[in-house]
């Protein structure tokens, strides 16, 4: 069989140039704006991906890490009682306002994150270098992202203030933004006297390392809830990553908002695509026709386009990648805040080929033009 | 050329040792433009046979098109019967007349509607594939029809390198590559200058001649009429004479068939 649909787009590449830039730019918007998502949206978890602890222990029901409320000291005790726990150490969480220093104007409201100073600290031990978590031993001394330095109108060993109290920024790192504030990072002693009279006698939560080659499952299996304890809940990491990231992305709306946008962008790319495919079909309606009174069927005739609109799918596909890949490359080396897993990338790319396809079938509507009885004059 | 009153009409039959491969039995076709019905054929009715080039004259809007559009299977008629190679077309569904047309039938066209980004080698080819043949058969065949209408030196151009009446050659042997019985032109030569369109026609009346197919062509081309086996003359959606060409007197031929 000669392959008519190929020849064609070779030949006549320029026609269908707007059906691949088409799913192209479909493709990019599909990519870009998952990828925006998943790195706004990875920051609410951050504390825990970006923490090698494998369980949480923090108040019944906390939808997100960042809504954590004080567990009692005890809970600690209940993780150390299990045999499979080798480590444990507690988590302070603290709001504050920062107020950038010698200046009277707006604050800043800031996440305080006070964690364990000795090397061997699980929390952000993903982010932070070797000796840089044994600094925050330094009265005062905290560590924010290198993109919110300028929002914090403070260079990396500049002062600020914090709730009142006076800190000074040790370092900044890439990797730390928040979603709706600004990440401090300091040690237990200086977050709980930022915290001041409203420290909590235990901390937000209380995180333990679980011994090599244990499901960290059964061991929150085991920690059920206690009231000999006070109040607690205990999750994996990853469920308790996971949770956090479904709250913000389902439970406030944005995930809706993203959809919305994400069908937006495909309805028009199909649009766009289908018009563009149709006009190439129609303009050769008349020799469709001949084939069709030659005896070729409308199903046959209806294959050649679909086979088009595949090429043209994987051309478009293939750009977006190339232009998605790029353009993530670039926003990542800017501190844009984004994520891509192979998960996404298939999920678009399937995306794409649907629209690909749906384009096809609507361009198929030119065949019907097709007719060889008006062909005869 | 005479024409021939309604009384003769009724009584004339066709006088053939061969059956004829395309019928018409008082066939009706009407179309509607807005508010208004234009009835094209009345009651007309037509035996075309093998081995002959027909061919089907007369002013425009008279209904010649129609004629061959509901011959060729490709429009139905409102009323009447029309039989190809013995079957009777309206009793097919769309599927059978794809099926038949694709075995049986060939078409050329005024306009050439070849594929421009295939040869002409690869334009022959592309009816052969639906017909299931392989690539390697398909392009020897291809060759050899191309071949037999003169454009076998000419068989690896796009149509964007062929003047108008190669374009029509090619556009013959993509027609014939079927080997079809029922072959259908409609005014294969109008866009033709005078050598083409001779070497068209020519090429028509061979293909009748040497493979016994039925040609039933259009035109209202001059060159046409004389080289073709067959003339039915057509006025306002009927046949108003049926004559042979070769009967320098240009008498009504005596298989005139009409009503």
């Amino acid at each position: 069989m000669i392959a008519l649909a190929r020849k064609t787009l070779v030949y006549e590449w320029r026609r269908f140039l707007p059906a691949v830039f088409a799913l192209g730019f479909s493709g990019v918007l599909l990519t870009v704006q998952a990828a925006l998502v998943l790195g706004i949206f990875d920051s609410a978890a951050l504390y825990v991906s970006e923490s090698s602890a494998d369980v949480w222990a923090g108040y019944p029901g906390t939808q997100s890490v960042s809504f954590g409320r004080a567990v009692s000291p005890d809970v600690e005790m209940r993780l150390r009682m299990d045999p499979d726990v080798t480590d444990v150490e507690p988590y302070q969480w603290v709001e504050s306002d920062w107020h950038t220093a010698g200046t009277t104007g707006g604050t800043v409201g800031v996440y305080v994150s006070g964690i364990r100073t000795q090397a061997e600290g699980m929390l952000f031990s993903e982010l932070l270098p070797s000796g840089l978590r044994q600094r925050l031993d330094e009265p005062g001394a905290v560590i924010v992202d290198r993109a919110d330095l300028d929002q914090l109108g403070v260079v990396i060993g500049g002062r600020g203030d914090i709730g009142g109290h006076q800190v000074r920024v040790i370092d900044a790192l890439p990797g730390l933004r928040a979603l709706g504030g600004v990440n401090v990072l300091a040690s237990l002693d200086t977050a709980r006297r930022i915290a001041g009279a409203d420290a909590p006698r235990g901390a937000t939560y209380y995180v333990g390392k679980v011994r090599d080659g244990v499901d960290p499952a059964t061991v929150r299996a085991r920690l059920k809830p206690d009231r000999a304890f006070g109040p607690f809940q205990v999750w994996t990491a990853p469920e308790f990553a996971r949770q956090s990231q479904h709250y913000w992305l389902f439970g406030t709306g944005a995930g809706v908002a993203v959809l919305f946008m994400a069908v937006i962008v495909c309805v028009v790319g199909a649009v766009v695509t289908s018009q563009s495919l149709m006009g190439v079909v129609a303009s050769s309606s008349r020799e469709y026709a001949v084939l069709h009174a030659l005896g070729a069927s409308m199903v046959a005739l209806g294959r050649v386009v679909v086979e088009q609109a595949c090429w043209v799918g994987g051309l478009g596909l293939l750009m977006a990648g190339v232009l998605s890949a790029a353009l993530l490359s670039v926003a990542g080396s800017q501190d844009v805040p984004v994520a891509m897993n192979l998960r996404v990338s298939l999920l678009c790319a399937a995306l794409v080929a649907v629209l690909a396809l749906v384009s096809g079938l609507l361009a198929m509507r030119g065949l019907l033009r097709a007719n060889p009885a008006e062909l005869l004059r | 050329m005479s024409f021939i009153t309604p009384s003769q009409r009724a009584q004339t039959t066709p006088k053939r040792a061969v059956a004829p491969t395309l019928e018409a039995r008082r066939v009706n076709k009407s179309f509607v433009t807005g508010v208004v019905r234009a009835q094209v054929l009345h009651g007309l009715s037509a035996s075309i046979y093998p081995g002959e080039l027909t061919l089907i004259s007369g002013p425009s809007g008279c209904g010649k098109s129609t004629l061959l559009s509901l011959l060729s299977g490709l429009q139905a008629p409102d009323t009447g019967e029309v039989r190809a190679l013995g079957e009777d077309l309206a009793k097919m569904d769309k599927r059978a007349l794809e099926r038949f047309r694709l075995l049986h039938t060939g078409f050329v066209f005024q306009g050439f509607n070849l594929f421009p980004a295939l040869t002409a080698r690869e334009q022959v080819q592309l009816p052969l594939g639906y017909l299931g043949m392989d690539n390697r058969k398909s392009a020897a065949r291809a060759l050899q029809v191309l071949d037999e209408v003169g454009m076998a030196h000419r068989a690896d151009l796009r149509p964007a390198q062929l003047s108008g009446g190669e374009k029509q050659r090619v556009a013959i042997a993509r027609a014939l590559a079927k080997e079809p019985q029922l072959l259908f032109a409609d005014e294969p030569t109008s866009a033709l200058d005078a050598e083409n369109g001779q070497r068209v026609i020519d090429i028509l009346h061979r293909i009748a001649r040497s493979h016994g197919t039925t040609v039933l062509c259009v035109s209202h081309d001059p060159r046409a009429v004389r080289h073709a086996d067959r003339v039915l003359s057509m006025e306002d959606g009927l046949i108003c004479n049926d004559w042979q060409p070769a009967d320098t007197l240009g008498r009504a031929a005596s298989g005139a068939h009409v009503s």
